[in-house]
């Protein structure tokens, strides 16, 4: 049903990364990878905007929070696209809170839980 | 904690003054009680030379009148007993008066008695005479009356100045006796008031702040890691309590650092167990997954947990002082190309550059842990540049020593973070919230090299780089080394 969901995953830990595209690949989405906020937020003007974005948030260059500013400075469309804030940090609730985003999954996960709170959040977007 | 220069009061100032002021008291009390002694034992003595003289006055009235009752006697009767003892009289009298003269004070006191002994020897003179005269016995006595009657007028003028003068005496030594009594109560009170002013201000401005310096400790002790000590008014009270605050604040900062550090290690623990996680489900639900592949990745992740706890260990055990090498001879040229081209793997935005010299450079040391310095300085040059650009390792002979320098283009260091920078858990501000990574390495660092009885300085300015230098001992019999060929290049001359 959403096979052609566009999904953009931004995570520094490049094993991590890479078994969540392998997983959402799977999964039947279609998947973008960066490695740092920079890389991230330079991919989001090369194609047309992606559907979610799963945006971790200790990472070089800019952190994910950075980035998330970066996009509503920017607007243009991408500070409506919905963020799933992914992280092992500390009080992960409260950086969500003042990013914006409902959404934030604490690391480790289930594979289930993501696929399942992707679904929500692209069935409300 | 300065106090301001308005407010030096201090204990040792206050115990000066208040000794100071106390032997002002009490040499004051001396000095007034001395002296009021002294004028009252003058005015006793003076009382007392006073009742002498008027008693030999008394003594010498008697005299006369008994010389001239005997002196009468002698011209009725004749008696050779009354002659005798008429001449003894008038020796006794003699004697009195110049008794008198001994006791003589006022000037007006000499006159009456000189007037007093003119009398009594025209009186004596006038006995001769009228003994001698062929006169009727009634014409002698007449006649001599009227001597008579001066000499005990003078002798009575001189009591009445004894009397005044032993009244005068008499106040003189109450006077002096109330001044002593009232120095000296004024003085006793005066010191009374003082102990009882420093009894009170002790209680107020050392008791105090110290009971309450140790109501904070019970209470930090106790658990309330919030408590603080005032200082009171001292100086000395001031100093104490602001240790104390100075120390619980350390303590305070120790612990957030720490907790800080854990919240660290747990995030970066969770990397490879949220891609261990991952793999595993994938190979479970997904068919294409389950390869050999697949499995040697999930096993990887499980190498990398097991490094990083390896490593955490490790830096806990230094930490912990328990750090033992094994010092051999080795040519640090090696381990210093091989981590450098290990690192030079992970990044794609760096360009390492490494500058060693063509001879060996042979450092006593442990060869491991010289690795693991190079890989904290390189891993650190990586991960505070995170725009990229040149990171240079240079190793050369100098002076005896190896020096081993690390360089980056990065973000730098804050001046007031440098002291704080081989801190164990300790993270720079800057880079908390950007760059993950626990921040044990430098503290590691610093204690393998000191342990190589080594040094370590990093020169940095913001957005512009740092630079770590770090220096090992040359093993001994090596530092001559033969070189084993030419250098072709000028660089790394020792000098």
């Amino acid at each position: 049903v959403n096979g052609a969901a566009d999904i953009l995953i931004v995570d520094d830990d490049r094993e991590v990364s890479a078994v969540l595209a392998e997983v959402l690949g799977a999964a039947g989405y279609c998947v973008r990878v960066a490695h740092d906020g920079d890389a991230g937020f330079r991919m989001l003007g090369e194609r047309k905007l992606p559907d979610a974005m799963i945006v971790d948030v200790e990472m070089p260059q800019l952190t994910g929070p950075e980035m998330v500013y970066q996009m509503i400075i920017a607007d243009a469309g991408k500070e409506h696209i919905p963020i799933i804030l992914v992280s092992a940090i500390v009080g992960l609730a409260e950086v969500a809170k003042n990013v914006g985003t409902p959404y934030f999954l604490g690391k480790p996960f289930d594979i289930d839980t993501l696929l399942a709170l992707l679904d929500v959040v692209l069935k409300k977007s | 904690m300065r106090t301001s220069a308005g407010n030096r009061l201090s204990i040792r100032a206050l115990s000066v003054a208040s000794v100071i002021t106390f032997a002002a008291l009490v040499a004051f009390l001396i000095a007034v009680i001395s002296t009021t002694a002294i004028r009252a034992s003058h005015a006793r003595l003076a009382l007392e030379e006073n009742t002498i003289a008027s008693d030999v006055t008394v003594g010498l009235d008697r005299t006369l009148r008994e010389y001239d009752r005997v002196a009468n006697l002698w011209l009725i009767s004749e008696d050779p007993d009354a002659q005798s003892t008429r001449a003894a009289l008038e020796s006794d009298a003699r004697a009195q008066l110049i008794t008198l003269q001994n006791y003589v004070g006022e000037p007006v006191e000499g006159q009456t008695l000189a007037s007093l002994s003119s009398n009594v020897e025209s009186y004596f003179q006038a006995r001769r005479i009228a003994e001698a005269a062929a006169m009727t016995l009634e014409q002698k006595l007449r006649m001599l009356r009227p001597a008579f009657e001066r000499t005990l007028e003078s002798s009575e003028r001189l009591r009445a100045t004894n009397r005044a003068d032993r009244l005068r005496s008499e106040r003189a030594l109450e006077a002096a006796l109330s001044v002593q009594t009232r120095a000296t109560l004024v003085c006793t009170g005066l010191l009374f008031v003082g102990l009882f002013a420093i009894v009170l201000g002790a209680r107020e401005w050392v008791q105090r702040p110290i009971l309450e310096l140790q109501g904070a400790i019970r209470r930090f002790a106790n658990g309330d890691k919030m408590a603080r000590a005032k200082g009171g008014r001292l100086v000395e009270t001031k100093e104490l309590a602001a240790r104390f605050n100075e120390l619980t604040e350390t303590i305070a900062q120790n612990r957030r650092d720490q907790l800080a550090y854990l919240a660290a290690v747990a995030h970066d623990l969770r990397g490879p167990l949220t891609a261990a996680k991952m793999l595993a489900q994938l190979i479970e639900r997904a068919e294409a997954a389950r390869t050999p592949a697949s499995f040697r990745r999930l096993d990887q992740q499980h190498d990398r947990l097991t490094r990083m706890i390896e490593d955490l260990l490790d830096a806990a055990r230094i930490e912990a002082g328990e750090l033992e090498l094994r010092l051999v001879p080795f040519d640090a040229r090696e381990p210093v190309r091989n981590i450098a081209e290990l690192y030079a793997q992970t990044t794609a935005t760096h360009e390492l550059s490494v500058e060693v010299p063509n001879e060996p450079v042979v450092v006593l040391g442990d060869v491991l842990r010289f690795e693991q310095v190079l890989s904290n300085l390189l891993m650190n040059a990586i991960k505070y540049s995170p725009g990229g650009g040149r990171v240079g390792v240079t190793l050369q002979p100098r002076a005896g020593e190896a020096e081993l320098a690390v360089s980056d283009h990065g973000i730098g260091i804050a001046a007031e973070e440098l002291p704080r920078l081989f801190q164990p858990f300790r993270r720079l501000a800057r880079a908390k919230d950007a760059i993950p990574g626990a921040g044990l390495g430098l503290s590691s660092v610093r204690r393998i090299v000191d342990a190589h009885h080594g040094r370590i300085a990093v020169e940095s300015a913001q957005n512009v780089g740092t630079t770590v230098r770090v220096i090992f001992p040359l093993a001994e019999g090596a530092r001559p080394s033969p070189p084993a060929k030419k250098p072709d290049a000028p660089r790394a001359e020792p000098r």
